[in-house]
């Protein structure tokens, strides 16, 4: 009698002790969106039963939406909320048949406007789709925001260091390699390397700025964030975070690689003369400007040009004092704090 | 791990076959029926896939070098194949490929063999889970599972490999460097690079394939 009631115990003590232990609200689903030629896939992660979802528009052009899954702050953020990470048209892991002239920041904020209404139907109309635009991606969610009335399918915008205005870009990156450069000598770190780029910051004419500065601007700008990053001045990123691996996740390096030099070719001239500073006017959705002190490829200047003109009444600006252009992987606690901050009074 | 056991069980395998007497090399045709191989079709090495191929040979070419105190004969064999592929971006994409395959192949007396050959052949590519459609004004007006896109695929590639017999059976051991080209996909085209590892074996059943034109020289 007593041998049936153990075991009895062990087969319902088993049964139990199989059940998951995940919350089961955390999902893990790849869905597509077609949009004029193009289907994209959006990795769907996360917490989605927070009625909250984060659509990742990745930077490049030319990256892909999981390499923002990488960082320690994701794990905080899909902890909470769901988030949707974006191959962009002819990025990342993006299939299709189009013509060319069809790879235009126009047709991406169509695509754009697609995920956003594939979220909205999918998870109900009273999900909260939250723009996170990043670099490029800053670039592609603020030309969203001021595309007819788009902004209104979103709940909020966070802008990550993103460039909506190139030309200005590209004369406050000089100013600041200029500024930094003196600061950066004067206190004895790296000086012959900070002294060939001031050299070279002189030698541009800044009202004359032709795209092959442009491709130096950004080429510099990793080399200078590397010399500060050694001397202390922007904090290292530190491990962890869900990375994918390379060879077997679902980003094929190969495939990724190429389409997105493809595309980043395609959009290189109109992109150069992308200037959305004065239509910034139109935003008036709740945002957020995150943005690092030491960004070279995208200055800190467009952070407050962002804020000083969009009209939203809900709009916030913070700097981390540590950063380079990705503050979500140099002070990835603070930067989940700030989006999780801005998310819970929306 | 298990990959690396696999090479080395190969080269191993190889190895031993390169003792044979070399005097005495079988024809390449070993019998009346169209080889078969299946082989690993793995994507940048690791993103996995299966590829089945059916060997046509057309030519045949023998040939004896007499050398000082050995005589080198080689064979070489011009084939056509037929292959069938699938592999997948694992959370991504499933694609199914059909290729046809012009090869040519060189034989040593110790049968080991070096290949070159191109292929064209139609490639579809599966989108994983739910595709949601846009129509022209943004709108989503359904979504459907499966959905999938196709593209011309062109390639070439690059292989080696040895036979070895068991119980007097030819199994051809393989490799193969595959570069292919999707297009149009995107706004360009796609290069893919896949490694295959396969055994290709000769049954003595299925499609005759005795027409095979040889020259001795």
């Amino acid at each position: 009698m007593r041998l049936s009631y153990l075991i009895t115990g062990i087969v319902i003590f088993t049964f139990f002790g199989c059940k998951k232990s995940t919350d089961l609200t955390q999902i893990e689903e790849t869905i597509y969106v077609r949009s004029n030629g193009a289907d994209m896939p959006v990795y769907l992660r996360g917490r989605v039963g927070s009625g909250i979802v984060i659509l990742v528009v990745h930077g490049g052009p030319g990256g892909n939406g999981l390499e923002y899954r990488a960082g320690k702050y994701s794990e905080e953020i899909e902890r909470k909320y769901g988030v949707a990470y974006w191959d962009q048209r002819g990025q990342g892991m993006s299939q299709g048949t189009y013509k060319k002239a069809e790879v235009t920041v126009d047709n991406m904020v169509f695509d754009m406007n697609a995920v956003v209404n594939t979220i909205k139907l999918k998870y109900g109309f009273a999900t909260k789709v939250i723009a996170l635009g990043h670099s490029w991606g800053g670039t592609l969610t603020a030309k969203y925001m001021v595309t007819d009335d788009l902004q209104y399918n979103l709940d909020g915008w966070i802008e990550a260091d993103g460039a909506h205005d190139i030309p200005r870009l590209n004369k406050a990156a000089i100013k600041k390699f200029k500024s930094e450069s003196k600061t950066q000598i004067a206190l004895g770190n790296n000086t012959s390397n900070w002294e060939g780029i001031l050299t070279w910051a002189n030698a541009i004419d800044t009202n004359n700025i032709t795209n092959e500065n442009g491709g130096e601007i950004n080429k510099k700008a990793g080399e200078a964030e590397s010399w500060l990053l050694e001397d202390g001045f922007i904090q290292a990123s530190e491990a962890g975070g869900i990375k994918n691996s390379p060879l077997f996740g679902p980003t094929n390096l190969l495939t990724s690689t190429v389409t997105g030099m493809q595309t980043s070719r395609l959009l290189y001239n109109e992109v150069e003369e992308v200037a959305l500073t004065n239509a910034l006017k139109k935003v008036t959705i709740p945002t957020l400007i995150l943005w690092g002190k030491y960004d070279f490829v995208v200055p800190l200047a467009l952070a407050y040009d962002a804020f000083n003109t969009i009209s939203s009444t809900n709009k916030k600006i913070v700097i981390f004092e540590k950063s380079g252009h990705s503050p979500m992987d140099n002070e990835w606690e603070a930067f989940a704090k700030e989006v999780t901050a801005f998310i819970e009074v929306l | 791990m298990r990959f690396f056991i696999v090479l080395i069980s190969f080269c191993t395998a190889l190895t031993l076959n390169g003792q044979t007497d070399s005097s005495s090399t079988p024809s390449v045709l070993f019998n009346d029926y169209s080889p078969l191989s299946a082989s690993y079709y793995g994507n940048l090495l690791f993103q996995p896939g299966i590829k089945l191929a059916m060997d046509r040979n057309l030519l045949k070419i023998e040939k004896n070098k007499v050398k000082k105190r050995k005589t080198k004969h080689t064979q070489k064999l011009l084939y056509i194949q037929p292959n069938f592929t699938f592999y997948v971006h694992p959370k991504t994409l499933a694609v199914l490929q059909l290729n046809t395959e012009l090869g040519w192949r060189r034989y040593n007396s110790r049968l080991l063999f070096t290949e070159v050959a191109l292929s064209i052949g139609y490639s579809r590519r599966f989108n994983q889970g739910e595709t949601y459609f846009s129509d022209p004004a943004g709108n989503i007006t359904g979504s459907k599972k499966g959905t999938s896109r196709g593209y011309f695929a062109t390639g070439i590639s690059l292989g080696c490999g040895g036979v070895i017999f068991i119980q007097e059976k030819p199994i051809t051991l393989y490799s193969k460097l595959n570069a292919n080209v999707l297009t149009a996909h995107n706004a360009g085209l796609l290069p893919e690079g896949i490694l295959e590892f396969g055994i290709r074996f000769q049954p003595n059943f299925g499609l005759k394939n005795t027409t095979v034109k040889t020259i001795i020289k």
